[in-house]
Protein backbone atom coordinates (compact mmCIF):
# COMPACT_ATOMS: atom_id res chain seq x y z
CA UNK A 1 0.00 0.00 0.00
CA UNK A 2 2.85 2.45 0.93
CA UNK A 3 4.59 1.29 -2.07
CA UNK A 4 1.72 2.11 -4.07
CA UNK A 5 1.96 5.70 -2.56
CA UNK A 6 5.16 6.91 -3.00
CA UNK A 7 5.06 5.57 -6.66
CA UNK A 8 1.18 7.76 -6.93
CA UNK A 9 2.50 10.79 -5.65
CA UNK A 10 5.73 9.99 -7.79
CA UNK A 11 3.40 10.14 -10.96
CA UNK A 12 1.07 12.70 -9.96
CA UNK A 13 3.99 15.46 -8.80
CA UNK A 14 5.66 14.82 -12.02
CA UNK A 15 2.64 15.57 -14.06
CA UNK A 16 1.32 18.58 -12.11
CA UNK A 17 4.91 20.12 -12.87
CA UNK A 18 4.47 19.39 -16.83
CA UNK A 19 1.19 20.76 -16.37
CA UNK A 20 2.50 23.92 -14.80
CA UNK A 21 4.03 24.96 -17.88
CA UNK A 22 1.89 25.43 -20.82
CA UNK A 23 4.68 25.51 -23.47
CA UNK A 24 5.16 22.05 -22.35
CA UNK A 25 1.73 20.59 -22.75
CA UNK A 26 1.54 22.62 -26.23
CA UNK A 27 4.74 20.73 -27.63
CA UNK A 28 3.08 17.49 -26.50
CA UNK A 29 0.59 18.32 -28.81
CA UNK A 30 2.65 20.09 -31.43
CA UNK A 31 5.79 17.77 -31.92
CA UNK A 32 3.54 15.24 -33.62
CA UNK A 33 2.83 17.57 -36.41
CA UNK A 34 6.12 18.88 -36.85
CA UNK A 35 7.51 15.54 -36.51
CA UNK A 36 4.61 14.37 -38.89
CA UNK A 37 5.35 17.01 -41.65
CA UNK A 38 9.19 16.48 -41.60
CA UNK A 39 8.48 13.10 -42.31
CA UNK A 40 5.91 12.99 -44.85
CA UNK A 41 7.02 15.76 -46.81
CA UNK A 42 10.60 14.21 -46.53
CA UNK A 43 8.71 10.87 -48.35
CA UNK A 44 6.90 13.09 -50.56
CA UNK A 45 10.00 14.58 -52.47
CA UNK A 46 11.51 11.27 -52.50
CA UNK A 47 8.85 10.48 -54.43
CA UNK A 48 8.96 13.67 -56.68
CA UNK A 49 6.75 15.76 -58.46
CA UNK A 50 4.85 12.81 -60.04
CA UNK A 51 4.31 11.49 -56.85
CA UNK A 52 5.76 8.20 -57.11
CA UNK A 53 6.54 5.30 -55.04
CA UNK A 54 7.72 2.37 -56.41
CA UNK A 55 10.52 2.33 -54.74
CA UNK A 56 8.95 2.50 -51.83
CA UNK A 57 6.66 -0.51 -52.85
CA UNK A 58 9.13 -2.91 -53.81
CA UNK A 59 11.14 -2.07 -50.41
CA UNK A 60 8.58 -1.84 -47.52
CA UNK A 61 5.82 -3.87 -49.02
CA UNK A 62 3.16 -1.15 -49.42
CA UNK A 63 3.28 1.93 -50.90
CA UNK A 64 0.78 3.83 -48.04
CA UNK A 65 4.36 5.53 -46.47
CA UNK A 66 2.16 8.10 -44.74
CA UNK A 67 0.82 4.76 -42.77
CA UNK A 68 3.92 3.37 -42.38
CA UNK A 69 5.76 6.42 -41.39
CA UNK A 70 2.99 7.15 -38.50
CA UNK A 71 3.25 4.16 -36.67
CA UNK A 72 6.91 3.88 -36.70
CA UNK A 73 6.80 7.87 -35.71
CA UNK A 74 4.09 7.12 -33.19
CA UNK A 75 6.24 4.43 -31.40
CA UNK A 76 9.22 6.48 -31.50
CA UNK A 77 7.52 9.17 -29.29
CA UNK A 78 7.46 6.66 -26.68
CA UNK A 79 10.94 5.88 -26.93
CA UNK A 80 11.60 9.34 -26.85
CA UNK A 81 9.49 9.91 -23.53
CA UNK A 82 11.76 7.07 -21.55
CA UNK A 83 14.98 8.69 -22.53
CA UNK A 84 13.77 11.81 -21.69
CA UNK A 85 11.54 11.56 -18.26
CA UNK A 86 12.75 8.35 -17.27
CA UNK A 87 16.17 8.82 -18.40
CA UNK A 88 17.19 12.00 -17.60
CA UNK A 89 14.35 11.94 -13.71
CA UNK A 90 17.80 12.09 -11.74
CA UNK A 91 19.65 14.38 -13.51
CA UNK A 92 16.40 16.40 -13.51
CA UNK A 93 15.97 16.08 -10.24
CA UNK A 94 19.26 16.53 -9.62
CA UNK A 95 19.26 20.42 -11.87
CA UNK A 96 16.53 21.62 -9.79
CA UNK A 97 18.28 20.72 -6.58
CA UNK A 98 16.12 18.38 -4.84
CA UNK A 99 17.83 15.59 -5.78
CA UNK A 100 18.83 14.70 -2.33
CA UNK A 101 15.73 15.39 -0.65
CA UNK A 102 13.90 12.62 -2.50
CA UNK A 103 16.82 10.33 -1.82
CA UNK A 104 16.71 11.23 1.58
CA UNK A 105 13.03 10.65 1.74
CA UNK A 106 12.14 6.63 3.67
CA UNK A 107 11.00 5.02 0.56
CA UNK A 108 13.07 3.40 -1.48
CA UNK A 109 14.61 5.34 -4.93
CA UNK A 110 13.59 1.99 -7.13
CA UNK A 111 9.83 2.92 -5.97
CA UNK A 112 10.55 6.41 -7.04
CA UNK A 113 11.69 5.51 -10.04
CA UNK A 114 9.02 3.52 -10.83
CA UNK A 115 6.48 6.62 -10.28
CA UNK A 116 8.76 8.14 -12.82
CA UNK A 117 7.86 5.50 -15.07
CA UNK A 118 4.36 5.89 -14.94
CA UNK A 119 4.04 9.15 -15.61
CA UNK A 120 6.52 8.59 -18.39
CA UNK A 121 4.24 5.49 -19.28
CA UNK A 122 1.11 7.50 -19.34
CA UNK A 123 2.35 10.62 -21.18
CA UNK A 124 3.90 8.17 -23.80
CA UNK A 125 0.82 5.97 -24.91
CA UNK A 126 -0.68 9.33 -24.83
CA UNK A 127 1.10 10.44 -27.01
CA UNK A 128 1.33 7.69 -29.37
CA UNK A 129 -2.50 7.69 -30.11
CA UNK A 130 -2.45 12.18 -30.31
CA UNK A 131 0.97 11.29 -33.17
CA UNK A 132 -1.29 8.42 -35.53
CA UNK A 133 -4.59 10.74 -34.90
CA UNK A 134 -2.68 13.80 -36.00
CA UNK A 135 -0.44 11.74 -39.24
CA UNK A 136 -4.36 10.24 -39.94
CA UNK A 137 -6.23 13.59 -40.07
CA UNK A 138 -3.19 15.85 -41.85
CA UNK A 139 -1.15 13.96 -43.11
CA UNK A 140 -2.86 11.17 -45.52
CA UNK A 141 -1.93 7.70 -43.09
CA UNK A 142 -5.57 5.75 -42.52
CA UNK A 143 -6.01 3.52 -39.35
CA UNK A 144 -6.56 -0.02 -41.20
CA UNK A 145 -5.27 -2.32 -38.64
CA UNK A 146 -5.53 -4.30 -35.59
CA UNK A 147 -5.90 -1.53 -32.52
CA UNK A 148 -6.35 -4.45 -29.84
CA UNK A 149 -2.89 -6.15 -31.49
CA UNK A 150 -1.42 -2.93 -31.18
CA UNK A 151 -2.31 -2.41 -27.20
CA UNK A 152 -0.66 -5.69 -26.46
CA UNK A 153 2.57 -5.17 -28.38
CA UNK A 154 2.77 -1.69 -26.71
CA UNK A 155 1.90 -3.15 -23.05
CA UNK A 156 4.31 -6.08 -23.61
CA UNK A 157 6.94 -3.66 -24.16
CA UNK A 158 6.42 -1.33 -20.96
CA UNK A 159 8.71 -3.73 -18.99
CA UNK A 160 11.88 -3.93 -21.51
CA UNK A 161 11.29 0.90 -21.86
CA UNK A 162 10.96 0.80 -17.94
CA UNK A 163 14.08 -1.15 -17.80
CA UNK A 164 16.05 0.60 -19.92
CA UNK A 165 15.03 3.54 -18.80
CA UNK A 166 16.30 2.88 -15.36
CA UNK A 167 19.84 1.74 -16.40
CA UNK A 168 20.16 5.26 -18.33
CA UNK A 169 18.80 7.00 -15.90
CA UNK A 170 21.72 5.35 -13.41
CA UNK A 171 24.38 5.69 -16.54
CA UNK A 172 23.39 9.59 -16.39
CA UNK A 173 23.72 10.21 -12.37
CA UNK A 174 27.47 8.95 -12.85
CA UNK A 175 27.60 10.80 -16.12
CA UNK A 176 25.91 13.77 -15.03
CA UNK A 177 25.50 15.73 -18.44
CA UNK A 178 24.18 13.20 -20.85
CA UNK A 179 21.56 15.14 -23.41
CA UNK A 180 23.96 14.13 -26.32
CA UNK A 181 23.90 10.26 -24.68
CA UNK A 182 20.01 10.73 -25.17
CA UNK A 183 20.67 11.54 -28.87
CA UNK A 184 22.99 8.86 -29.66
CA UNK A 185 21.15 6.17 -27.93
CA UNK A 186 18.16 7.48 -29.33
CA UNK A 187 19.69 7.79 -33.14
CA UNK A 188 20.74 4.10 -32.41
CA UNK A 189 17.51 2.92 -31.60
CA UNK A 190 16.02 4.91 -34.47
CA UNK A 191 18.23 3.61 -37.29
CA UNK A 192 18.37 0.24 -36.13
CA UNK A 193 14.42 -0.37 -35.23
CA UNK A 194 13.56 1.20 -38.97
CA UNK A 195 11.32 3.75 -37.44
CA UNK A 196 11.44 5.16 -41.23
CA UNK A 197 11.96 3.00 -43.34
CA UNK A 198 11.84 -1.09 -43.95
CA UNK A 199 14.65 -3.06 -41.94
CA UNK A 200 15.62 -4.15 -45.30
CA UNK A 201 17.23 -1.37 -45.99
CA UNK A 202 20.06 -1.63 -43.60
CA UNK A 203 23.26 -3.78 -44.63
CA UNK A 204 23.16 -7.00 -43.27
CA UNK A 205 24.94 -6.92 -40.21
CA UNK A 206 23.16 -4.14 -38.59
CA UNK A 207 19.79 -5.89 -39.66
CA UNK A 208 21.42 -9.04 -37.22
CA UNK A 209 22.82 -6.24 -34.29
CA UNK A 210 18.72 -4.46 -34.81
CA UNK A 211 16.97 -7.77 -33.63
CA UNK A 212 18.93 -7.76 -30.72
CA UNK A 213 17.10 -5.06 -29.64
CA UNK A 214 13.82 -4.69 -28.20
CA UNK A 215 12.74 -1.65 -30.27
CA UNK A 216 13.39 -3.37 -33.30
CA UNK A 217 10.75 -6.00 -32.03
CA UNK A 218 7.85 -2.94 -31.21
CA UNK A 219 8.41 -1.33 -34.30
CA UNK A 220 7.66 -4.49 -35.82
CA UNK A 221 4.95 -5.65 -33.58
CA UNK A 222 3.14 -1.80 -33.82
CA UNK A 223 3.43 -2.84 -37.45
CA UNK A 224 2.33 -6.27 -37.86
CA UNK A 225 -0.55 -5.18 -36.28
CA UNK A 226 -1.23 -1.50 -37.46
CA UNK A 227 -0.64 -1.65 -40.78
CA UNK A 228 -1.16 -4.97 -41.73
CA UNK A 229 -3.90 -6.33 -38.73
CA UNK A 230 -2.27 -9.31 -37.84
CA UNK A 231 -4.62 -10.83 -35.14
CA UNK A 232 -2.90 -12.36 -31.79
CA UNK A 233 -1.87 -15.27 -32.65
CA UNK A 234 0.32 -13.79 -35.01
CA UNK A 235 1.73 -11.68 -32.64
CA UNK A 236 2.79 -13.92 -30.24
CA UNK A 237 5.80 -14.56 -31.25
CA UNK A 238 6.76 -10.51 -31.10
CA UNK A 239 5.22 -10.36 -28.12
CA UNK A 240 7.07 -12.80 -26.02
CA UNK A 241 10.69 -11.81 -27.07
CA UNK A 242 9.63 -8.45 -25.62
CA UNK A 243 8.19 -9.76 -22.76
CA UNK A 244 11.60 -11.96 -22.35
CA UNK A 245 13.87 -8.53 -23.51
CA UNK A 246 11.46 -6.99 -20.06
CA UNK A 247 12.61 -9.32 -17.78
CA UNK A 248 16.52 -9.18 -18.39
CA UNK A 249 16.15 -5.21 -18.90
CA UNK A 250 14.47 -5.03 -15.57
CA UNK A 251 17.00 -6.81 -13.42
CA UNK A 252 20.01 -4.89 -15.28
CA UNK A 253 18.00 -1.72 -14.33
CA UNK A 254 17.61 -2.47 -10.89
CA UNK A 255 21.17 -3.79 -10.69
CA UNK A 256 22.73 -0.64 -11.86
CA UNK A 257 20.30 2.07 -10.00
CA UNK A 258 21.65 -0.62 -7.00
CA UNK A 259 25.33 0.37 -7.85
CA UNK A 260 24.57 3.95 -8.30
CA UNK A 261 22.91 3.83 -4.88
CA UNK A 262 25.60 2.77 -2.93
CA UNK A 263 28.33 4.99 -5.12
CA UNK A 264 26.26 8.63 -4.53
CA UNK A 265 25.67 7.41 -0.85
CA UNK A 266 29.61 6.54 -0.68
CA UNK A 267 31.34 9.42 -2.15
CA UNK A 268 28.84 11.70 -1.26
CA UNK A 269 28.11 12.85 -4.60
CA UNK A 270 24.12 13.18 -4.97
CA UNK A 271 24.11 16.62 -5.29
CA UNK A 272 27.51 16.97 -6.94
CA UNK A 273 26.57 18.41 -10.82
CA UNK B 1 36.18 45.91 -22.44
CA UNK B 2 32.90 44.12 -24.37
CA UNK B 3 35.75 41.98 -26.04
CA UNK B 4 37.52 40.44 -22.83
CA UNK B 5 33.87 39.82 -21.73
CA UNK B 6 33.22 37.88 -25.02
CA UNK B 7 36.74 35.80 -24.25
CA UNK B 8 36.16 35.57 -20.61
CA UNK B 9 32.54 33.89 -21.33
CA UNK B 10 33.50 31.92 -23.72
CA UNK B 11 36.45 30.66 -22.00
CA UNK B 12 34.11 29.90 -19.04
CA UNK B 13 31.71 28.14 -21.01
CA UNK B 14 34.58 25.74 -23.11
CA UNK B 15 35.35 24.73 -19.57
CA UNK B 16 32.06 24.15 -18.19
CA UNK B 17 31.30 22.35 -21.68
CA UNK B 18 34.55 20.07 -20.88
CA UNK B 19 34.07 19.60 -17.23
CA UNK B 20 31.69 16.95 -18.73
CA UNK B 21 33.88 14.72 -20.88
CA UNK B 22 31.45 12.14 -21.94
CA UNK B 23 29.11 14.20 -23.05
CA UNK B 24 31.49 16.14 -25.51
CA UNK B 25 32.45 13.03 -26.78
CA UNK B 26 28.73 12.05 -27.68
CA UNK B 27 27.78 15.48 -28.80
CA UNK B 28 30.34 14.90 -31.53
CA UNK B 29 28.39 12.09 -32.62
CA UNK B 30 24.78 13.56 -32.49
CA UNK B 31 24.67 13.06 -36.77
CA UNK B 32 23.66 9.49 -35.85
CA UNK B 33 20.29 10.51 -34.37
CA UNK B 34 19.41 12.63 -37.83
CA UNK B 35 21.26 11.54 -41.19
CA UNK B 36 20.95 7.83 -40.86
CA UNK B 37 17.14 7.76 -40.67
CA UNK B 38 16.94 9.75 -43.91
CA UNK B 39 19.86 8.36 -45.50
CA UNK B 40 17.56 5.03 -45.33
CA UNK B 41 14.29 6.34 -46.01
CA UNK B 42 15.87 8.14 -49.41
CA UNK B 43 17.18 4.40 -50.15
CA UNK B 44 13.82 3.19 -50.12
CA UNK B 45 12.36 5.73 -52.93
CA UNK B 46 15.17 4.46 -55.05
CA UNK B 47 14.02 3.33 -58.29
CA UNK B 48 17.11 1.01 -60.26
CA UNK B 49 19.79 2.90 -57.36
CA UNK B 50 18.84 6.55 -58.24
CA UNK B 51 16.22 8.90 -57.07
CA UNK B 52 14.93 10.52 -60.19
CA UNK B 53 12.05 12.44 -57.43
CA UNK B 54 14.90 14.08 -55.90
CA UNK B 55 16.48 14.91 -58.90
CA UNK B 56 13.72 16.49 -60.79
CA UNK B 57 13.51 19.12 -57.73
CA UNK B 58 17.31 19.97 -56.25
CA UNK B 59 18.65 18.99 -59.83
CA UNK B 60 20.78 16.27 -57.90
CA UNK B 61 19.79 12.84 -57.10
CA UNK B 62 23.02 12.26 -54.43
CA UNK B 63 20.80 12.43 -51.34
CA UNK B 64 23.66 12.24 -49.18
CA UNK B 65 25.36 14.85 -50.11
CA UNK B 66 22.44 16.74 -49.97
CA UNK B 67 21.62 15.84 -46.69
CA UNK B 68 25.13 16.66 -45.05
CA UNK B 69 25.59 19.74 -46.31
CA UNK B 70 21.91 20.83 -44.77
CA UNK B 71 22.43 19.12 -41.93
CA UNK B 72 25.62 20.94 -41.52
CA UNK B 73 23.69 24.30 -41.96
CA UNK B 74 21.26 23.30 -39.87
CA UNK B 75 23.79 22.43 -37.23
CA UNK B 76 24.65 26.40 -37.17
CA UNK B 77 20.81 27.30 -36.52
CA UNK B 78 20.52 24.97 -33.64
CA UNK B 79 23.94 26.37 -32.24
CA UNK B 80 22.11 29.66 -32.57
CA UNK B 81 18.87 28.89 -30.92
CA UNK B 82 20.53 26.85 -28.58
CA UNK B 83 24.26 28.61 -27.75
CA UNK B 84 22.60 31.87 -27.03
CA UNK B 85 18.82 31.29 -25.83
CA UNK B 86 18.96 27.98 -23.96
CA UNK B 87 22.64 29.13 -22.03
CA UNK B 88 20.51 32.12 -20.47
CA UNK B 89 18.14 29.34 -19.11
CA UNK B 90 20.83 27.16 -17.85
CA UNK B 91 21.79 30.95 -16.08
CA UNK B 92 18.32 30.69 -14.39
CA UNK B 93 17.78 27.03 -13.42
CA UNK B 94 21.44 27.34 -11.76
CA UNK B 95 21.05 30.72 -10.02
CA UNK B 96 23.78 32.54 -11.43
CA UNK B 97 21.73 34.77 -14.04
CA UNK B 98 21.55 37.47 -11.74
CA UNK B 99 25.41 37.12 -11.08
CA UNK B 100 26.45 37.68 -14.92
CA UNK B 101 23.40 40.15 -15.49
CA UNK B 102 25.20 42.58 -12.77
CA UNK B 103 28.68 42.14 -14.35
CA UNK B 104 30.22 45.33 -15.37
CA UNK B 105 29.79 44.56 -18.93
CA UNK B 106 27.07 44.88 -21.71
CA UNK B 107 24.71 42.04 -21.76
CA UNK B 108 25.20 40.78 -25.56
CA UNK B 109 28.56 40.52 -24.70
CA UNK B 110 27.68 37.50 -22.52
CA UNK B 111 25.18 35.97 -25.38
CA UNK B 112 27.81 36.15 -27.95
CA UNK B 113 30.42 34.95 -25.64
CA UNK B 114 28.00 31.62 -24.65
CA UNK B 115 27.36 31.05 -28.41
CA UNK B 116 31.04 30.90 -28.96
CA UNK B 117 31.41 27.88 -27.21
CA UNK B 118 28.04 25.75 -29.79
CA UNK B 119 30.10 27.54 -32.78
CA UNK B 120 32.83 25.76 -31.82
CA UNK B 121 31.26 22.56 -31.45
CA UNK B 122 29.17 22.76 -34.36
CA UNK B 123 32.22 23.09 -36.39
CA UNK B 124 34.12 20.78 -34.74
CA UNK B 125 30.70 18.23 -35.47
CA UNK B 126 30.99 19.68 -38.73
CA UNK B 127 34.20 18.35 -39.66
CA UNK B 128 33.40 14.61 -38.37
CA UNK B 129 30.64 14.75 -40.81
CA UNK B 130 32.59 15.82 -43.49
CA UNK B 131 35.46 13.12 -43.19
CA UNK B 132 33.01 10.20 -42.43
CA UNK B 133 30.89 11.69 -45.55
CA UNK B 134 34.07 11.69 -47.42
CA UNK B 135 34.72 7.66 -46.09
CA UNK B 136 31.73 6.78 -47.33
CA UNK B 137 32.34 7.89 -50.55
CA UNK B 138 30.08 11.42 -50.71
CA UNK B 139 31.74 13.85 -52.65
CA UNK B 140 31.99 18.00 -53.06
CA UNK B 141 32.52 19.97 -55.50
CA UNK B 142 33.26 23.29 -53.32
CA UNK B 143 33.14 27.04 -55.09
CA UNK B 144 34.75 28.61 -51.67
CA UNK B 145 33.90 31.90 -53.06
CA UNK B 146 30.44 31.68 -52.94
CA UNK B 147 30.39 29.81 -49.99
CA UNK B 148 31.93 32.95 -48.14
CA UNK B 149 29.78 34.88 -49.61
CA UNK B 150 26.41 33.05 -48.27
CA UNK B 151 28.49 32.30 -45.27
CA UNK B 152 28.81 35.83 -44.10
CA UNK B 153 25.65 37.27 -43.74
CA UNK B 154 24.01 33.51 -42.86
CA UNK B 155 26.25 34.88 -39.69
CA UNK B 156 24.79 37.69 -39.18
CA UNK B 157 20.98 36.02 -39.64
CA UNK B 158 21.98 33.49 -36.81
CA UNK B 159 23.28 36.07 -33.92
CA UNK B 160 19.59 38.25 -34.91
CA UNK B 161 18.04 34.81 -34.23
CA UNK B 162 20.01 34.13 -31.51
CA UNK B 163 18.86 37.31 -29.64
CA UNK B 164 15.58 36.70 -30.22
CA UNK B 165 15.42 33.45 -29.16
CA UNK B 166 17.26 34.99 -25.50
CA UNK B 167 14.35 37.37 -25.30
CA UNK B 168 11.66 34.48 -25.10
CA UNK B 169 13.95 32.45 -22.79
CA UNK B 170 13.98 35.72 -20.53
CA UNK B 171 10.53 36.56 -20.67
CA UNK B 172 8.90 32.77 -20.81
CA UNK B 173 11.65 31.12 -18.53
CA UNK B 174 11.06 27.11 -19.45
CA UNK B 175 10.99 27.66 -23.16
CA UNK B 176 12.88 24.24 -24.05
CA UNK B 177 10.41 23.05 -25.90
CA UNK B 178 9.12 26.20 -27.75
CA UNK B 179 13.28 26.42 -28.77
CA UNK B 180 13.27 22.80 -29.93
CA UNK B 181 10.01 23.10 -31.66
CA UNK B 182 10.96 26.36 -33.32
CA UNK B 183 14.57 25.64 -34.92
CA UNK B 184 13.24 22.52 -35.94
CA UNK B 185 10.34 24.09 -37.89
CA UNK B 186 12.47 26.23 -39.35
CA UNK B 187 15.71 24.46 -40.09
CA UNK B 188 12.78 22.09 -41.79
CA UNK B 189 10.92 25.08 -43.28
CA UNK B 190 14.58 26.10 -44.96
CA UNK B 191 15.44 22.80 -46.47
CA UNK B 192 17.33 21.41 -44.31
CA UNK B 193 16.13 18.03 -45.75
CA UNK B 194 14.34 18.33 -48.84
CA UNK B 195 14.28 20.90 -51.79
CA UNK B 196 11.94 23.73 -50.60
CA UNK B 197 10.95 23.59 -53.98
CA UNK B 198 8.86 20.62 -53.13
CA UNK B 199 7.31 22.34 -50.60
CA UNK B 200 3.27 23.08 -51.54
CA UNK B 201 2.38 26.65 -52.10
CA UNK B 202 1.82 28.07 -48.42
CA UNK B 203 4.87 26.18 -47.05
CA UNK B 204 6.83 27.47 -49.88
CA UNK B 205 5.67 31.28 -49.44
CA UNK B 206 6.54 31.14 -45.67
CA UNK B 207 10.05 29.12 -46.37
CA UNK B 208 10.72 32.29 -48.89
CA UNK B 209 10.77 34.69 -45.72
CA UNK B 210 13.23 32.97 -44.32
CA UNK B 211 16.57 34.08 -44.67
CA UNK B 212 17.96 30.61 -43.58
CA UNK B 213 16.47 29.37 -46.60
CA UNK B 214 18.86 31.67 -48.99
CA UNK B 215 21.54 30.46 -47.00
CA UNK B 216 20.90 26.85 -47.24
CA UNK B 217 19.90 26.88 -50.99
CA UNK B 218 23.10 29.23 -51.23
CA UNK B 219 25.47 26.65 -49.78
CA UNK B 220 24.24 23.59 -51.73
CA UNK B 221 24.82 25.33 -55.01
CA UNK B 222 28.11 26.46 -53.45
CA UNK B 223 29.30 23.04 -52.68
CA UNK B 224 27.18 20.41 -54.95
CA UNK B 225 26.14 22.35 -57.69
CA UNK B 226 22.44 22.12 -57.04
CA UNK B 227 19.79 24.09 -58.76
CA UNK B 228 19.35 27.08 -56.78
CA UNK B 229 15.98 28.48 -56.34
CA UNK B 230 16.63 31.98 -57.56
CA UNK B 231 19.77 33.19 -59.60
CA UNK B 232 22.66 33.23 -57.16
CA UNK B 233 23.00 36.78 -56.26
CA UNK B 234 19.27 37.48 -56.19
CA UNK B 235 19.42 34.91 -53.27
CA UNK B 236 22.63 36.77 -51.49
CA UNK B 237 20.47 40.08 -51.94
CA UNK B 238 17.45 38.57 -50.41
CA UNK B 239 19.71 36.72 -47.74
CA UNK B 240 21.53 40.10 -46.96
CA UNK B 241 18.00 41.98 -46.45
CA UNK B 242 16.85 39.59 -44.21
CA UNK B 243 19.72 38.75 -42.22
CA UNK B 244 19.87 42.68 -41.16
CA UNK B 245 16.13 42.64 -40.57
CA UNK B 246 16.54 39.56 -38.64
CA UNK B 247 19.60 41.35 -36.74
CA UNK B 248 17.60 44.21 -36.45
CA UNK B 249 14.04 42.81 -34.78
CA UNK B 250 16.18 40.42 -32.48
CA UNK B 251 18.12 43.43 -30.73
CA UNK B 252 14.53 45.08 -30.48
CA UNK B 253 13.26 41.92 -28.67
CA UNK B 254 16.01 41.39 -26.65
CA UNK B 255 16.07 44.97 -25.33
CA UNK B 256 12.53 45.05 -24.44
CA UNK B 257 12.67 41.75 -23.11
CA UNK B 258 15.79 42.22 -20.95
CA UNK B 259 14.14 45.85 -19.50
CA UNK B 260 10.62 43.86 -19.33
CA UNK B 261 12.28 41.18 -16.43
CA UNK B 262 14.42 44.00 -14.97
CA UNK B 263 11.72 46.20 -14.32
CA UNK B 264 9.44 43.62 -13.18
CA UNK B 265 12.37 41.85 -10.85
CA UNK B 266 12.05 38.28 -12.63
CA UNK B 267 15.24 38.00 -13.96
CA UNK B 268 15.80 34.42 -12.51
CA UNK B 269 12.57 33.14 -12.16
CA UNK B 270 12.63 29.79 -13.45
Amino acid sequence: MSALRVVGATALREWRMWLRYPLFVAAFFLWPVLFGFGLVFTARALAGPEGAAAGFLSSAGTADYATFLALGTATWMILNWSLWVLGMSLRQEQWRGTLEAVWATPAPISLVMLGWAVASSAGSLVGFAVTFLQFDLLLGASWRGNALGVAVVLAASMPALYGFGVLFASLVLWAKEAQAAVFFVRGVFTICAGITYPLSMLPQQMQAFAWWLPMTHMVEGVRLAGLHGAALPELLPTVGVLLAFGAVLVVLGQRALAWCDRRVKTLGTTGVF
Amino acid sequence: MAWRAVVATAVRSLRAYFRYPFNAVMQLFNFVAWLPPLYFLGRAFMVDGSLPGLAAYAGTDDYAAFLVVGWIAAGFVYAAYWGVGFSLYEEMTTGTLEAVWLAPAPRWAVLVGRSVHMLVVTAVQAGVVLAASWLLGVRFAPDAVRAVWVLLPGLVALYGLGLAVAALVLVAKNPNNLIDMVSYGMNFLSGDRVPVASFPAPLLWLALAMPTTYAFDGIRHALLGTTPLLPFWTELVLLCALALLTAGLGWVAFRAADRRVRVGGTLGHH
